[in-house]
């Protein structure tokens, strides 16, 4: 049931445009002397990192500089130095330095590392990284990957690392994690440009800096910058942040991806001022963001109305059909015959001529394929573009284009938006991937920018009915039937099919915590999306019930009961969040041994919170026959903090009522098994 | 006639015009007809062809052809047009080839060789290889359809010849070659386990061809899906007589001389840094048993190397040499072995590199076939009284430990005169248990709160090793709750005893809240005695099962939990006493009110073979639902009417 509940962290996102007025937080903090070459002996012979005693390494120490060098590119710094405590502090001392490499765009330079023990008789010994030790990998076309062991690694050592990449652009300067998935005791990230080029910064994180300031100083240039700025002083903004005694990332239980909660800077150049006068704009508005979205080559330039779309789309209805006729038409033969390479993308991979002959395509080939073809229709459609769960929310105040990673489309029919998303040809018409769910995008047509919030459109709903048979011994014998709808016809149409359907249908129930054999799974309306799909099974077990003399104990939630609290953390700083909404009803008729009758049966129970969740529980007896109905909805998918104690506590009352058992006893002892 | 079942469904060539030339690929329509729609059956996929030509030019180079072309009849069968080839420097691959054909057999397009991704092959294991992957896909959607991909590989250095499986996956095969072109001068050595399936041999020019063919393989069911390989379909084995890797030349004629080729790789790798030498004479020279000094340098190599996998040519099979493993701190199995072997030598002991096919056991990992199916290496010293085996790659094992990865198995000894077959130990269940011993106190709302002692040996603390050594503290806890069953479990200390004793044996001592063990039910509270071994798992049915049953060693796990009851409960029922004994194993459980307000529940299982013949199967089943039944019986505590 609420096994599939995925909770997420909402992601808060603070914002600086780069301004000097902005920054002005500095909470003092002296930067530790890490000079290459030495170490402290406090921290060669610290044992444990007091503020994270289970840690097995730390990032004592973590230094990037960019700068803008005299080639009129970025010239990026970086020194790395982590203690490692144990062996399970042993992989942090492999590294991975991945470098864009296609067209020379970047380069790696001046890698060096050492590794730090103490040696028995108490000197510091140093141990140099080899140039045969340090491998490299073309990852593709575009990337190498350098990858390197430290030597002579003993619990205890320090290993220590530096390089240096250069950048032949200066529009990106490289990200800056504050975190990773060990300690990180001081990080700190400087950059330094002319104030005639104007870049601006997203922080993603939880956590205050300690430094965060911004100050300005003359740098000498020559070269290739002198020259295009026309002077050789020049004066410089440099930006400063620094993170101490940040936490370890770690999985913790709903969880999508530890990048999502990473404290993170990523910058891009705004705005320059050109030498032949004015200011050349990188980021601009909205209004010109849209509108050069419209007129990308790859994007808005890519919607086509040529004689293949229009062969292609008339053939999929009559020309009678309504337009919502056409829309579900036109949307069923995109997620049917073309196959989603996995891909997000806000650019077409190809023109969409070649998406309807090839039939495979990014999420941009499809939905641009998608616009075409409904335009044709006569449905006003426009793409949207988004930023994907994974990728972190937009910055609606920052029109900047690598915060979108993702587009889908929106149909407009009589006023009414339809949003589509054809990457899954199990989805029906109107329902998107949880991957987009309750995030913002951005419309892209002609007119003022238009902000959308995707809805899931459906609900994740699951009916289950177990019609079974005890036996005097404590055997049962029946047949269960659930019908899907939602989100849970999607997730089983997809795994109902891959050859494990018993395997599948086992987990379903939680057949193997209650001891049932399941077999004879069979599936109906498993590739007609747009109604139910039903899974149907025969499921028994010798001793599911437990007899003991006259008495027969059963728990009457025989399959899918909820047995734990899928929520373990005392508290939580986050939304929980599930996504979309959830409706689950259980019926059990459980028809009971000749010769026995009930002793005890389980009251009725109920709970709620609000509006948002209700569940009920309630036992009937008719004859030999007993009814169990459980019901629980979710008519909200997202919880706040503030709730978060009721809501487990809601849980673990689920958990106690679904632990109730029935009684029998045995009244005619001439009939049953002895 | 074990394989009875599945040659009755061959049709062999032998005495009709061979269907295609020596290793030319097979150009036959792709066209649907009522035939394939039959040998359909309910399936998504028949495999129309199925084909590999290996023709050897010399002992290092070989040509090798690979075709295979499905039709896919739904969207199920759709993944049949994902195609993937690796490569590497020994292995090339070129003229890659992909195209669809419609129901009629008629060409509707072919994969672009630019749209395929090229990818290195990398594991969180290895730093570095040279392995890669070249990867691309073709969809169409006029069902039904049939892919094809064909593509030739160029092997330089060749350790090991193909292996045919006619039919891997269960899918119904229409066509299936597997054809080896040798020089008339080379005799094949190969291995089957359908013996009466002969290849059809023939001449041409300098060169000789066996080829096997098989026709109309229907669908396998569920039932042969579940057998080992060798019960599920027929399998050719083959292997070079002479070889040549990099500049190595070898002859696998027999273990000795596989053995010796090995060996030649391991020449002169042995030179040990002075540091080294001084270390191992500091270390050892006053030690007066054989044992207590490889138990030393088994101890100083563990804290002083470890393991990273880089692996480019020759260096998949050839070890960095001693030096190398000491300087930069690691090395993978072979590397770590021969650094050990380094180290016994300095310090006068002789010992050996072992190659071993580490893993489950595999039943195509023969002794009496000999080829390269080796993919671990450990180190041995043949002592008089019984041989000590040394797992290198171990951070935390006790000298002399072998998991079960290794364990029960044949290997071969790398000795300067060649290879010696030697077996390495096999574990009895008394070696391999698991003793817990408990105090619960149950509270009337059914929490408890138990102190938990677990002693566990041999094989059965391989884990709890791992984790309380190299795994971070999160591991730990994982690894406790995974204990428990109860992941709400509140632990409220634990300490492990042993990490570093000689002998293969730790106990695990903890204190833990678990709260609602017990559930309260109207006036009663059931729960289950049996708190942290309950089975659930009961093999499927397969009333024709021709594999044995497996397990990875054998083993005697024994509990004694007693259990304080609340005071306003009184017991109402207890489960039964069990008892069950079969050949293969035992099983007993037993709650029994002790004294006033006390339960103990006792539970022991052995299974004392790691190996039940197909035979017992059914016994062995009947054996597991009992346990099942047995290991979840709950007490029903009632509330004392005052």
């Amino acid at each position: 049931m609420t096994r599939r509940i995925r909770a997420i962290l909402g992601s808060m996102l603070v914002l600086w445009f780069a301004h000097p007025s902005t920054f002005c937080q500095n909470k003092s903090a002296d930067a530790p002397n890490m000079t290459w070459g030495e170490v402290s002996p406090s921290d060669l012979d610290m044992k444990v990192y007091p503020l994270d005693t289970s840690a097995a390494a730390v990032v004592l120490f973590d230094q990037g500089i960019t700068s803008v060098n005299d080639e009129l590119g970025l010239t990026f710094m970086r020194h790395v130095r982590i203690k490692i405590f144990s062996k399970a502090g042993y992989d942090h001392a492999t590294q991975v330095i991945d470098v864009y490499t296609k067209d020379h765009t970047e380069k790696l330079r001046d890698l060096e590392g050492i590794t730090y023990n103490r040696a028995a008789d108490g000197s510091v010994q140093q141990t140099e990284l080899k140039g045969d030790a340090v491998f490299e990998e073309e990852i593709n076309n575009n990337w190498t990957r350098y990858k390197f062991t430290f030597p002579a690694l003993q619990p205890g050592c320090i290993v220590d690392f530096k390089y240096v990449v250069m950048y032949k652009e200066i529009y990106t300067m490289p990200d800056w994690d504050f975190q990773t998935s060990i300690p990180v005791a001081w990080s700190d990230y400087k950059v330094v440009y002319p104030v005639t080029f104007a870049y601006a910064t997203v922080a993603q994180g939880y956590f205050p800096f300690d430094v965060s300031e911004w100050s300005q100083a003359e740098r000498s240039f020559s070269g290739e910058t002198a020259s295009y700025l026309n002077q050789r002083e020049v004066k410089c903004n440099i930006a400063h942040w620094v993170l101490r005694n940040a936490p370890a990332v770690r999985e913790e239980p709903y969880m999508t991806t530890t990048s999502d909660y990473i404290q993170t800077i990523t910058i891009q150049l705004a705005e320059y001022a050109s030498p032949y006068g004015g200011v050349k704009k990188l980021i601009k508005s909205w209004d010109k963001f849209v509108e050069d979205y419209l007129k990308a080559k790859q994007f808005g330039d890519a919607i086509s109305d040529s004689k293949a779309i229009r062969r292609a789309t008339d053939s999929l209805y009559q020309a009678t059909a309504t337009p919502e006729e056409r829309m579900k038409a036109i949307y069923d033969f995109l997620r049917s015959t073309i196959v989603w390479n996995e891909h997000a993308g806000k650019f077409v991979s190809q023109d969409v001529e070649d998406v309807l002959e090839s039939r495979k395509g990014n999420c941009a080939d499809i939905t641009i394929l998608m616009v075409s073809m409904l335009r044709h229709a006569g449905i006003d459609a426009v793409p949207v573009l988004l930023s994907t769960r994974k990728n972190g929310k937009i910055q609606e105040g920052f029109p900047i284009e690598s915060q979108f990673n993702y587009t889908l489309a929106c149909a407009t029919i009589g006023g009414k938006h339809y949003f589509l998303d054809a990457t899954d040809r199990f989805r029906p018409c109107g329902v998107l991937p949880a991957s987009v769910l309750n995030v913002r995008g951005i419309l892209i047509k002609t007119g003022s920018p238009e902000w959308v919030t995707l809805t899931a459109g459906a609900a994740y709903d699951q009916g289950f009915t177990v019609t079974a048979t005890l036996a005097a011994d404590g055997g049962i014998d029946g047949a269960v039937e659930v019908a899907d709808t939602g989100y849970a016809a999607i997730t089983h149409r997809k795994s109902f099919r891959d050859g494990k359907e018993t395997e599948r249908m086992k987990g379903l129930l939680d057949a193997d915590r209650a001891s049932l054999a399941v077999d004879s799974v069979t599936t109906l309306n498993i590739d007609s999306v747009g109604i139910p799909l039903t899974l149907r099974a025969h499921i028994s077990s010798a001793s599911y019930a437990q007899a003991a003399g006259n008495l027969l104990y059963v728990n009457p939630v025989v399959v899918d009961r909820l047995y734990e609290n899928p929520l373990k953390m005392p508290k939580r700083e986050f939304p929980v969040d599930m996504m979309y909404n959830e409706h689950e009803t259980r019926t059990f008729v459980l028809t009971i041994p000749e010769g026995y009758a009930v002793k005890e049966l389980p009251v009725e129970k109920s709970t709620h919170i609000g509006h948002d969740a209700e569940y009920r529980y309630a036992a009937t007896v008719d004859g030999r026959k007993i009814a169990v109905k459980t019901s629980l909805a979710f008519n909200n998918s997202i919880f706040m903090p503030n709730t978060y104690n009721r809501l487990k506590e809601f849980f673990d009352q689920m958990v106690s009522y679904e632990s109730a058992q029935i009684v029998l006893e045995r009244h005619d002892t001439t009939k049953g098994t002895k | 006639m074990r394989y009875g079942l599945i040659i009755a469904c061959f049709t062999f060539s032998l005495l009709l015009v061979p269907l295609l030339f020596a290793s030319e690929f097979p150009r036959r329509s792709y066209a649907v007809d009522d035939r394939i729609r039959q040998l359909r059956g309910d399936g998504h996929v028949v495999v129309r062809e199925d084909f590999l030509s290996f023709e050897l030019r010399n002992k290092e180079r070989a040509h090798e052809k690979i075709l295979q072309a499905s039709t896919v009849f739904d969207a199920q069968g759709r993944d049949e047009g994902e195609f993937s080839v690796h490569y590497s420097s020994m292995r090339k691959v070129k003229n890659i080839h992909g195209a669809i054909f419609d129901a009629t057999g008629a060409k509707v397009k072919e994969l672009d060789a630019d749209d395929m991704r090229d990818l290195p092959v990398s594991s969180e294991y290895s730093l570095f290889t040279d392995d890669r992957v070249k990867s691309g896909e073709l969809y169409y959607d006029k069902y039904p359809y049939t892919v094809e991909f064909s593509y030739e590989v160029e092997w330089y250095g060749l350790l090991s010849w193909p292996s045919w499986f006619f039919q891997l996956h269960g899918d119904p095969v229409e066509n299936s070659f597997f054809e080896i072109v040798l020089p008339s001068s080379e005799a094949l050595r190969y291995w089957t386990n359908a013996d009466s399936v002969r290849p059809a041999e023939s001449q041409n020019g300098d060169t000789h061809s066996y080829l096997w063919e098989a026709h109309g393989l229907p669908k396998l069911t569920e039932d042969q899906k579940d057998e080992d390989i060798v019960h599920r379909t027929a399998i050719i084995l083959t292997a070079p007589s002479q070889f040549k890797l990099d500049d190595y030349e070898g002859k696998m004629t027999n273990w000795e001389s596989f053995g010796k080729w090995i060996a030649g790789l391991y020449q002169d790798r042995i030179a040990l840094p002075p540091e080294a030498v001084r270390d191992v004479h500091a270390l050892t020279d006053t030690i007066t048993s054989e044992r207590g000094r490889i138990a030393a340098l088994y101890r100083y190599m563990q804290g002083r190397v470890h393991y990273v996998l880089v692996s480019l040519g020759i260096g998949g099979w050839q070890p960095f040499d001693a030096t190398y493993v000491h300087t930069h701190g690691y090395g993978d199995c072979k590397a770590l072995s021969n650094y050990m072997t380094a180290l016994l030598k300095e310090a006068g002991i002789t010992s050996y590199p072992v190659v071993v096919n580490s893993g489950a056991k595999d039943p195509l990992y023969r002794p009496d076939f000999v080829r390269n199916e080796f993919n671990h290496v450990i180190a041995c010293v043949p002592m008089q009284k019984d041989t000590m085996w040394l797992e290198c790659t171990s951070q935390s094992y006790p000298p002399g430990h072998l998991s079960d990865e290794t364990q029960d198995r044949f290997a071969l000894m790398i000795t300067p005169d060649g290879g010696v077959v030697v077996n390495t130990p096999t574990a009895h269940s008394s070696d391999n248990q698991q003793q817990r011993t408990s105090n619960a106190t149950l509270s009337y709302t059914g929490d408890a709160d138990v102190t938990i002692s677990t002693r566990v040996t041999g094989n059965q603390q391989d884990y709890v090793r791992y984790f309380f050594t190299e795994g971070s503290k999160e591991d730990q806890d994982k690894y406790i709750h995974h204990c428990l069953r109860v992941p709400t479990a509140d632990i409220h200390s634990s300490s492990v005893e042993g990490l570093t004793s000689q002998s293969p044996e730790i106990t695990l001592a903890m204190q833990v809240i678990l709260p609602r063990y017990g559930s309260v039910s109207g006036s009663r509270l059931f729960f289950q005695p049996n708190m942290m071994e309950q089975r659930t798992f009961i093999p499927r049915d397969n009333p024709k099962r021709k594999s044995p049953w497996t397990f990875s060693y054998p083993y005697l796990d024994s509990d004694s939990l007693v259990f304080h009851l609340p005071s306003d409960y009184t017991v109402e029922a207890l489960p039964p006493d069990v008892s069950i004994d079969a050949s293969f194993g035992s099983y007993r459980s037993s709650t029994k009110v002790a004294g006033d307000g006390t339960l103990v529940y006792t539970r022991r299982l052995e299974i004392r073979e790691t190996e039940i013949p197909a035979a017992q199967f059914q016994e062995y089943r009947k054996f597991s639902a009992d346990i099942v039944k047995a290991d979840r019986a709950q007490v029903a505590l009632i509330k004392k009417t005052p």
